[in-house]
């Protein structure tokens, strides 16, 4: 195993649990000390400002980049990343729970509804939001091809939509303290159901995920795994064995649809 | 059997409704009730019926409200029977009446019955049975003052067809066959967002208009049909918004549920479903500190509210006053005439694709 150099702002170390990443994957990761040269791999705060943070740490040569939980931006301004793997730590689409999600997806009906609902606790959030439910309903191999939005407000919002497949879609946010942030997807089929229970990545407190059909509902193992872990092992496995990341074309893709939907600031 | 000192108990109308889900909860209540006489227009199904609880059949209501044995009187008839069935056990004489939702088809119809049974003296019990489920009053006294306290409310009721839990229930007779959906057209569409709303969300409506403060301006934002039988309608009252979705298929999980997201505190009442007696709903309302459960307790809705009839016939008050009952109504009809509208003019929402 190549254990490779981590080095990360303070408002990354903080939105990312960095430390209790490094400390969990000992064997791959280690913090760069203050003398060292260049760390492998970074960590750029997602807040605002995010993509100029980042093209400046793929400018100076760094092998893998971290972009935790960033706020949205014109497609556009997303940079290239050159080669260099990038992965975007989301709160809730980096759950290892979305991948065995994404299999009680497959095939799923175009006529059977899908939910994605979050429970914030701030309503300055709510683009982040928007953008992890996006990436979530992509990871789920259900990527929001149409959005409208219903209702947006500092108590939340309500957005209809449909994916490629024309499945339609319900996406909404609840910005309340009353319960710990997560988040839900419920598919509905006209004979069976998939339940996605995914908690704020703060704890290692599992995902919950129930596939339901005619013979019964199956719950998938849990996984206490937090997303901000997943986000780091894929990086690491990333760089040391060459393989490409999508995530920022993917970003482009999910932030030119929350765009049609996003408040005029 | 009949048990001295009980109420003598009419029912209008044998369906499904009576069949599996009045006669199972008067079943648990033999010290208050007894069934005296059944009517239905179907001869044969009415003999059936009353036949199980020994009771006499008729076909006739005047039959039925002219029999002394007969103190209280259900109106399980088809909706727009309601009305008149209501009136005239009123004026009949009889303690009090219980009526299936809705108990109108128009708020200038509620507003008669209310008169007649305010002239008559004779309570009335809708069979909202949601609003006398034990969990959702634990919840509401645990919760505190509704109106206006949660900015999002969510209703959601995904059932099998009714005959998965009717067959559990009891053994159905002259139940009549499922109807072939019509082709997908807008006022298809909206036929079926308003037979959606006035059937089933209805059940709920209550509910939610316990958390509105402006129920008369309703915005909808969405309503359509979900395949193969169900409805998603997202509005807003004020700056208070309501998601109402429903799904009727062979998912044989039920999960009827209604949340209140407020800003420091979320409630969620998740029910049992219709028929199988499987107890009252749970509550739980979480704060940043704890979450505190209602419930369950070992009777429903439909035992609740077949108890507060019998407290009103002797002489309790009603826990909904008919002004309540007839804003319920007129917010179910107004919801489903401007979702039902929505439907027909399609219009497009504030963003543009």
């Amino acid at each position: 195993m190549t254990i490779l150099e981590v080095s990360a702002t303070t408002e990354a170390r903080a939105g990312g649990d960095i430390a209790p990443v490094i400390a969990s994957l000992p064997v791959s990761l280690v913090a760069a000390g203050p003398d060292a040269g260049g760390p492998d791999l970074v960590a750029v705060d997602g807040g605002p400002g995010w993509p100029q943070r980042a093209a400046d740490r793929l400018a100076h040569g760094v092998r893998g980049l971290v972009v935790i939980q960033p706020v949205p931006v014109a497609p556009a301004e997303v940079p290239t990343a050159s080669g260099v793997p990038v992965v975007v730590d989301y709160r809730f689409a980096g759950n290892p729970a979305i991948e065995t999600a994404a299999d009680a997806f497959a095939r799923w009906p175009a006529d059977a509804m899908i939910e994605v609902s979050v429970v914030g606790s701030d309503s300055a959030d709510l683009g982040r939001i928007l953008v992890d439910q996006l990436a979530t309903l992509r990871r789920l191999g259900q990527a929001a091809a149409e959005l409208d939005r219903l209702t947006w407000r500092a108590s939340g919002y309500y957005l209809r939509g449909a994916t490629a497949t024309g499945s339609p879609l319900l996406v909404s946010a609840h910005v309340t303290t009353g319960e710990p942030s997560a988040l839900r997807v419920r598919g509905l089929a006209a004979d069976g159901a998939v339940e996605l229970t995914v908690p704020n990545p703060g704890t290692a407190r599992p995902a919950y995920l129930v596939r339901i059909t005619r013979d019964g509902a199956t719950t998938a193992p849990s996984l206490w795994e937090t997303s901000h872990r997943a986000a780091w092992r894929r990086l690491h496995a990333a760089v040391t064995e060459t393989q490409p990341t999508a995530d920022l074309s993917d970003l482009r893709k999910d932030l030119a649809v929350a765009g049609r939907v996003l408040p005029t600031p | 059997m009949t048990v001295a000192g009980t109420l003598g108990v009419g029912i209008l109308g044998s369906g499904p409704v009576t069949q599996a889900i009045h006669l199972p909860a008067l079943a648990r209540l033999t010290d208050q009730f007894t069934v005296r006489t059944v009517m239905d227009a179907n001869d044969a199904t009415a003999h059936d019926v009353a036949a199980r609880v020994g009771a006499r059949a008729t076909t006739s209501m005047d039959d039925l409200l002219q029999d002394e044995t007969v103190d209280v009187v259900a109106v399980c008839s088809p909706h727009q029977f309601h009305a008149e069935q209501v009136i005239a056990a009123c004026r009949a004489g009889k303690r009090a009446v219980l009526c299936e939702k809705p108990f109108a088809t128009s708020t200038d119809e509620a507003a008669s019955i209310a008169q007649v049974s305010a002239q008559t003296g004779v309570p009335i019990v809708v069979g909202a049975m949601h609003t006398y489920d034990p969990g959702w009053l634990a919840f509401t006294q645990s919760w505190g003052a509704t109106r206006g306290s949660a900015r999002h409310i969510r209703s959601s009721a995904v059932l099998p067809p009714n005959p998965r839990f009717e067959d559990f229930a009891t053994e159905v007779v002259n139940r009549e066959p499922m109807s072939t959906p019509a082709p997908a057209t807008s006022a298809a569409d909206a036929h079926r967002i308003r037979d959606g709303i006035l059937g089933l969300a209805i059940h709920d409506l209550p509910l939610v208009r316990a958390f509105l403060t402006d129920i008369d301006d309703i915005d909808v934002h969405l309503a359509r049909p979900l395949s193969p039988w169900g409805y998603l309608v997202v509005f807003s009252c004020g700056d208070q918004t309501v998601e109402l979705h429903a799904l009727i298929s062979a998912n044989w999980q039920p999960d009827w549920s209604l949340q209140a997201y407020a800003d420091d505190r979320v409630g969620r009442v998740e029910f049992t479903p219709s028929y199988v007696q499987a107890g009252s709903a749970t509550a739980t309302i979480s704060t940043p500190s704890q979450m505190v459960r209602l419930g369950p307790v070992d009777h429903n809705g439909y035992v609740g509210e077949w108890q507060h009839l019998y407290d009103m016939a002797h002489g309790q008050p009603p826990l909904y006053s008919s002004a309540e009952l007839i804003a319920d109504l007129a917010f179910a009809l107004n919801l489903s005439d401007r979702a039902a509208t929505a439907v027909l003019g399609r219009p497009e929402p504030v963003a543009a694709r």
